[in-house]
């Protein structure tokens, strides 16, 4: 089991970010039920283990963060969720 | 962790990935624009071959080739501006563009030498409506029926003679004009969660 995915909105920004080339991160912030510095913590520990990307630039004259999943962030997903499986069938 | 708390995480991924990009989002206008200006293109042909005295093509396609350039450009600047980008939107356009790339290299090479204008116009609606069909069944009902339409007129359209060309301007218009104006309503276009 992987502890980095053990939280529920972790678990959740890894969710938005599976079908997606990128998201924004007021994007993610209207989707998950977070506040912003809360999310901003969970996304920074994301960051931090290697499975999310960051990208910070201007839009405009205001600055805005967009996110990717990482070969190692799909990985660990995919890991992830079969031992959830796994935990789940056996009752 | 209980299996009961795995099975709350399992579901909630789930919904998460049921829910969220799984429908081909294509610009409307986009498509607007290429379903008008290629169906304008046929159509100006279509009426020279019924003995109607139009502008030589150079005069019509180059203003409307960048016309399109033009609609692409913004758009793909208006894409940057987005919340989000799905992977399958992003397929979606990469086929399209492969669909532009080849069927130019084609116009370019082998045009007027081994393909006549008649043909060529054939390959480049065979190519699109591929192109359409791919995207479609990534996840777009709506494409999928644009793409269809657009081959079965581009296969009917080989058996007309005298109107091979107004053939064609159906199929941009059905397979370009129609989704990008039922998209351009904000109207769903996929398959919705397929999970």
């Amino acid at each position: 089991m992987d502890e980095v995915l053990l939280s529920k909105i972790r678990l959740a920004v890894i969710g938005q970010l599976v079908n997606a080339r990128w998201v924004t991160f007021s994007e993610l912030a209207q989707q998950i039920d977070a506040t912003n510095g809360n999310l901003s913590a969970h996304i920074a520990k994301l960051v931090e283990s290697g499975y999310v990307k960051e990208e910070k630039r201007f839009e405009g004259r205001r600055p805005q963060s967009r996110y990717s999943l990482t070969k190692s962030g799909r990985a660990a997903l995919l890991d992830h969720v079969t031992a959830l499986q796994t935990l789940a069938a056996g009752q | 962790m209980e299996s009961s708390e795995a099975r709350e995480h399992l579901s909630a991924v789930d919904r998460i990935v049921a829910a969220t990009d799984r429908e081909v989002r294509l610009p409307p206008a986009l498509l607007i624009v290429v379903g008008v200006v290629c169906a304008i293109i046929n159509g100006v042909r279509q009426a020279r071959g019924i003995g109607i005295d139009v502008p030589a093509d150079q005069y019509i396609q180059l203003p409307l080739i960048a016309l399109i350039v033009l609609v692409g450009l913004v758009e793909s600047r208006r894409a940057q501006r987005a919340r989000r980008e799905s992977l399958i939107a992003g397929y979606a356009g990469a086929a399209l563009f492969c669909a532009f790339i080849v069927t130019m290299t084609l116009n370019i090479t082998a045009q007027h030498r081994l393909i006549s204008d008649t043909g060529m116009s054939v390959v480049w609606s065979a190519t699109f409506s591929m192109a359409l069909l791919f995207a479609g069944m990534m996840g777009s009902r709506l494409l999928l029926a644009a793409g269809a339409a657009m081959l079965a007129c581009t296969a009917l359209a080989t058996y007309f003679d005298t109107w091979l060309s107004g053939t064609l301007a159906i199929g941009w218009l059905l397979g370009f004009l129609v989704p990008g104006l039922v998209l351009a309503r904000g109207v769903s276009n996929g398959r919705g969660p397929a999970l």
